[in-house]
């Protein structure tokens, strides 16, 4: 029979005590949502993107530092960015129509090759748009935001970087060395993994604009700083459209034909997510040869949606020593009806 | 599937590599064969058999299933293998109770694991009345045979012994469809094969109305599936028992139907006009005997 020990990750059994005591350094890693930071946008104001035609200004996401008598041991509070949300309150959210590029300031960290459409990494808050590796935003960096509208007039939105803010300086780890400990831990273990691991989104490096039932070939470069493992598709389109994948050096292909917007592409908010993630290396291209199907014009934004790994390949007779395969061939679906990613750390 | 993890991760925690056995284990999309991604269905008639074939560069394992579509139709599939043709199916299924759209596809209660070089076969009957084409696309994973890990090699042989012993399996009604009278009520029976037990997962349906109740009961235990077992009598409404092939409504835990077992499926109309009732219970089918 289940007991809250089960169900409560933030409760533990004390034997000797025979009583539930709550873990504290759990406690103090809360929910939380970044908006844009107070310089660009005042407090609950949107942020208004121009009409086509002309560039927004860039606008910031900040995370705060905060700390008690210096309690945090310089960590600040990190936030463990989750998933992303956004609001379109002038065209509506279903239909906003403008791309994206964001990019860390302090580190020049790119997540995309390319400006993305929004609707294709930025869920709502009904259906949020998982990132499949979260991102660890540290304390006093930006995030930088670069808005353009694609058609039509000037619109105005805001956005929400949802995910767990770490708290290792609350006073009451002053009597729980143990937990200040944990979190502490954690949070190094972040550090270190954001170092080598990042989301990233890769578009065509150009954009996509094709007449009535045209073909194009466009690429895809996996940028030479680190490897791309792809998790799955989504794409914004005028029309339907029919998209065949394959790798320019290799010539290996992940379809035995070409899959439609429909039956194999989705959306930020319902993204489709591959059976088994693709592992492209640094440095290679992906060609997408993307037919319209809809016998109009049609602008297609596609995203291919993952993390970039900004560490080397191991040598096979290395890694047949240091890991086991799993099985999934007999695993069921039934209690995990959307794969998701859990959080690493 | 044997599956290895990307990252290398040290036991200290520290990120060492990325796994190279990862460039051989890719996600695929296995369609109709080309140049029939899109399959052309003649109104009110069926099309031909099509193949999906899994080409020699390794085994695939289907995990899914998604479509695009002009008009309703209803699927039939089957595996070949030779001359021998293993079912997927007891009657052709709507479609759209199996399977879904790249935003949300079916996810199979059990992977398909199909050998390279061999196919499924499907095929389309048309209901819209009206010339359609239908594109499936199967979410995969391939394992291509040129990897050379001796241990995930082994893993492999396993599955592809694995494979004819439980598949993925969907029943409809023995008929086809069941079409029950305004304000009436209907029973119509869904039995099991003689060659699987059935493992019941999801419960997926396409109606004129969804305005009708559903009692599903298993003859030889007298116990119904939907409800407390004894209540047979009690029909509960199908909104809250059956879902969609993009939101299946799924048992909590699944039930096991003994090979040769038969069910009755009683469903009483509330729309007040005919209503045609396409049901679908997904599961696997668990093998009694190994058939080779």
């Amino acid at each position: 029979m289940a007991t809250l020990r089960d169900i409560d990750k933030y409760i533990e059994w004390d034997p000797a005590m025979r009583i539930y005591k709550p873990i504290f350094w759990r406690r103090n890693l809360l929910p939380y949502q970044l908006g844009f930071t107070e310089n660009d946008v005042p407090f609950g104001a949107p942020f208004t993107i121009p009409a086509a035609g002309a560039n927004a200004p860039p606008v910031h996401c900040l995370q705060q530092y905060s700390s008690v008598e210096g309690l945090d041991g310089n960590l600040g509070n990190p936030l463990a960015i989750q998933n992303l949300v956004f609001e379109d309150s002038t065209d509506g959210t279903a239909n906003a129509d403008f791309a994206v590029r964001i990019k860390e300031m302090g580190e020049v960290r790119e997540f995309m090759n390319r400006e993305v459409h929004v609707r294709t990494i930025f869920g709502t808050a009904q259906q949020p748009a998982m990132l499949r590796e979260p991102y660890f935003f540290v304390s006093q960096h930006a995030l930088q935001f670069n808005f353009r509208k694609i058609a039509g007039g000037a619109t105005n939105i805001r956005i929400a970087l949802n995910g767990a803010q770490y708290y290792p300086w609350d006073p009451t780890f002053m009597l729980k060395p143990q937990d200040k400990q944990e979190i502490v831990s954690r949070i190094e273990a972040w550090l270190h993994r954001r170092r080598y691991v990042s989301p990233y989104w890769l578009t065509t490096d150009t954009e996509v604009n094709l007449g009535a039932n045209a073909t194009g070939n466009f690429q895809a470069k996996v940028g030479d700083d680190g490897h791309f493992e792809m998790f799955g598709l989504t794409a914004v389109a005028t029309g339907n459209f029919s998209l065949s994948i394959s790798e320019v050096k290799t010539k290996q292909t992940i379809m035995n034909g070409a899959i439609t917007q429909v039956n194999g592409i989705g959306n930020a908010r319902f993204p489709n997510i591959f059976f088994r993630s693709y592992l492209v290396p640094a440095g290679y291209r992906l060609n997408c040869e993307i037919t319209d199907l809809s016998g109009a014009p049609n602008a297609v934004w596609l995203t291919m949606f993952g993390r970039k790994l900004f560490v080397p390949f191991r040598r096979l007779e290395e890694v047949t020593a240091l890991t086991k395969p799993v099985v999934t061939g007999v695993k069921t679906f039934v209690d995990t009806p959307t794969p998701m990613v859990p959080a690493p750390i | 599937m044997p599956r290895v993890e990307t990252l290398i991760q040290e036991p200290s925690g520290k990120i060492a590599g990325v796994d190279p056995r990862r460039l051989y284990d890719l996600p695929f999309a296995l369609l109709t064969n080309p140049p029939n991604n899109f399959v052309a269905v003649p109104a009110n008639s069926s099309s031909p058999l099509t193949a999906i074939t899994v080409s020699g560069e390794g085994p695939c394992e289907i995990a899914n299933l998604a479509h695009e579509k002009l008009g309703e139709c209803r699927v039939s599939m089957q595996i070949q293998d030779g001359e021998t043709q293993r079912g997927l199916m007891n009657r052709a299924c709507h479609i759209d109770t199996i399977f879904g759209s790249g935003q949300q596809p079916y996810w199979l209660p059990e992977s398909l694991y199909i050998d390279e070089l061999r196919s499924l076969i499907i095929n389309f009957t048309d209901l819209s009345g009206v010339a359609n084409q239908v594109a499936v696309n199967m979410g995969a994973a391939r394992y291509l045979a040129l990897q050379v890990d001796p241990y995930m090699e082994g893993i492999r042989k396993r599955l592809e012994e694995r494979q004819y012993m439980a598949t993925p399996y969907f029943y409809t009604f023995d008929p086809g469809v069941a079409v029950i009278p305004a304000g009436g009520t209907l029973t119509s029976t869904i039995t099991v094969g003689q060659r699987d037990h059935f493992q019941l997962h999801t419960l997926t349906v396409v109606a004129t109305s969804m305005a009708f109740d559903i009692q599903i009961i298993d003859v030889a235990r007298g116990e119904s599936l939907i409800d407390a077992p004894n209540n047979t009598t009690r029909q509960v409404a199908a909104g809250v028992i059956l879902g969609s092939a993009n939101f299946p409504y799924k048992f909590h835990t699944p039930r096991l139907i003994n090979i040769g077992q038969k069910l009755d499926v009683i469903m009483t109309d509330r729309s007040g006009a005919q209503n045609t009732v396409y049901l679908t219970l997904g599961g696997r089918g668990i093998t009694d005997k190994m058939w080779r």
